[in-house]
């Protein structure tokens, strides 16, 4: 640094415009390997605290480095005169190191600066998009939980009930609304006692019962000791509907849905069973959501299957833990994953 | 002016209420009567045959066969207009091939615009489509029916009169119209059993050709004729078929 500044208005003789072009080559040589570092150890995902020693250390470095080449070159190498005139060594080392540190600093601020900041953006954005995402999801999930295809039939059986049977399209309509209202307020987290998700199952039967008509027939068998069980809501009506999408829609002569409930050693077992069979892991979104929400709910133990019962039924069977949800949840209806945590 | 054609139509749905709501919103259309109903695909296919409507209004989703499957079994099929209650697959297929469709609960004025779309339609058809009082269900079809062709997502009603070529693939059938050249599951020996012979013409083992799409004919090798359609598709007449075709021009 000293020779750069002294050296500005002084005659350039050959020696200097080496030392220049030695000083500019060994600067970027070193803060070409210093970047490097940076970069193969990751200096830009620390944080300030990681990164400030580490920075100050190599920017010391490559700074000691740059003064003990310039050095070496000017004493031995090109054996410059201005050695003679060098009062103190040590005075002469400490400035030019300092003054190549400060702008090696500077350097490393901009550049970490730069770096800091387009991640900062990066990371916004990744959020920005992770949130659509969600939404988009969340979307999704509703309109299967919807199941318009489900609606816009109803409603229209609602439509040829009015002239046909008025009384009967009046309680129709009200059960449309009652299922509406549970579809939207189905909570993944919510879990409601049987006896009373069975109440939403009845009343989507008898929705499905005025489209299908003789084709819809149901049975439903449940222990008086399963009824105050805890189930994720709306659990057992994901069962029904798949199983009459799969067992009855299907089928032109129709067929039987069951649900049945019992408590086997202390775990709650669900089983609701359609005509047909399984070729493959059918039902998708629908089971794997139902699945996802009892793992989340009662935990590993808890379990969903669906298998071919015999050759002609097939059965969807959800086994619950029973001591895993606490009562308060039950009460509430609700239950944060952050206290399961 | 005759008056506009009355279309006799067959409802088809899998739900005995959604049957009588379309009934209950056709009852004030005159020029429209329900022919019949039926609650599957199969009962539809024989009341197809029996009652030889104009018009379907056809459910898509039903147990079974879907409408879809319906159609493609039909030799020839009348007007039809889709009906479904919300079936994301099947509106792509109706928006994507310009298909007529309606959804439930329907509005009855997107009915009635429906019918007047069919209606005029049938209008151009001219009067021997309408009602022809089939005796048989076998009767050969004529240039004047349509068939329904539907080859992967893309489907068509088609004219037999717009199609000007028939070529046999394997036990397919590829059909040429207007730029489409799809795939039926028909064979060719069964779709030459069905089409009216004096209009559709056998050619040789691989082809049958519509003879009002007939350019030019000409002799090119010993016995042999070979004919050139209107859009320049040259087709080359076996010895057999030769022969035929000098005869049968020659009545």
């Amino acid at each position: 640094m000293r020779l750069t500044l002294y050296s500005f208005f002084q005659t350039i003789t050959w020696k200097w415009g080496v030392s220049y072009a030695v000083f500019i080559a060994a600067g970027v040589l070193y803060t070409h390997l210093y970047r490097r570092l940076a970069k193969r150890r990751e200096w830009t995902q620390m944080s300030l605290g990681q990164l400030a020693p580490r920075v100050v250390g190599a920017t010391l470095t490559v700074a000691l480095l740059l003064h003990l080449t310039m050095d070496g070159v000017g004493r031995y190498v090109l054996e410059l005169d201005f050695y003679e005139e060098v009062q103190s060594e040590v005075g002469m080392l400490l400035a030019s190191v300092v003054n190549m540190w400060i702008l090696l600093m500077l350097w490393s601020l901009i550049y970490f600066g730069v770096h800091y900041f387009w991640s900062y953006r990066q990371a916004e954005v990744d959020k920005w998009k992770l949130e659509a995402q969600a939404e988009t999801a969340r979307l999704k999930a509703l309109k299967l939980q919807l199941n318009p295809h489900f609606f816009f039939n109803s409603l229209n059986s609602v439509r040829a009930l009015i002239a046909e049977d008025p009384d009967g399209a009046q309680r129709m309509v009200t059960r449309l609304a009652r299922l509406l209202r549970s579809t939207l307020q189905a909570d993944d987290m919510k879990t409601v006692p049987l006896e009373e998700e069975l109440s939403t199952v009845r009343t989507y039967l008898k929705l499905e019962k005025v489209r299908f008509e003789d084709r819809l027939r149901h049975r439903i068998e449940v222990d008086d000791e399963a009824r105050s069980h805890p189930v994720p809501f709306m659990l057992v009506q994901t069962l029904v509907e798949n199983g009459i999408k799969h067992g009855v829609a299907c089928c032109q002569e129709g067929g039987v849905i069951t649900v049945r409930g019992r408590v086997v050693d202390g775990a709650l077992h669900i089983r609701v069973t359609n005509p047909g069979t399984l070729d493959t892991e059918e039902g998708g979104t629908g089971l794997d959501n139902a699945r996802e929400r009892l793992r989340l709910l009662f935990g590993t133990e808890a379990s969903l299957t669906v298998e071919n019962a015999d050759a002609e039924t097939v059965s969807a069977t959800a086994v619950l833990p029973v001591r895993a949800v606490p009562e308060s949840t039950v009460v509430q209806g609700k239950v944060s994953l952050a206290a399961r945590d | 002016m005759a008056s506009p054609p009355v279309l006799r139509t067959l409802i088809v749905d899998d739900e005995r209420l959604a049957r009588r709501e379309l009934r209950r919103l056709l009852e004030p259309h005159e020029a429209v009567t329900v022919a019949g109903e039926a609650a599957n695909a199969d009962a539809a296919e024989a009341a197809v045959h029996e009652k030889n409507p104009d018009l379907l209004l056809l459910d898509v989703q039903m147990p079974g066969d879907s409408g879809f499957d319906l159609l493609t079994r039909l030799d020839a099929v009348p007007h039809v207009v889709f009906v479904t209650a919300y079936d994301e697959y099947a509106i792509r297929a109706f928006k994507v091939n310009a298909l007529d469709y309606l959804v439930k609960p329907v509005e009855p004025e997107r009915l009635a615009q429906a019918i007047e779309t069919v209606q005029a339609r049938a209008a151009e058809d001219g009067p021997q489509a309408a009602g022809a009082g089939d005796e048989e269900s076998r009767s050969p079809l004529t240039a004047e029916d349509q068939v329904f062709v539907k080859d992967g997502e893309r489907c068509w009603f088609v004219r037999l009169a717009d199609v000007r070529l028939f070529e046999a693939a394997g036990n397919y059938t590829r059909l040429y119209f207007d730029g489409e050249e799809p795939l039926t599951h028909r064979s060719l020996s069964y779709l030459e059993e069905r089409l009216d012979p004096d209009r559709f013409f056998r050619a040789s083992r691989q082809h049958i050709l519509n003879l009002r799409w007939v350019a030019d004919v000409t002799p090119w090798a010993t016995d042999k004729l070979k004919a050139t359609l209107e859009d320049g598709t040259e087709v080359e007449l076996s010895r057999r078929r030769s022969r035929a075709f000098r005869e049968q021009l020659s009545l």
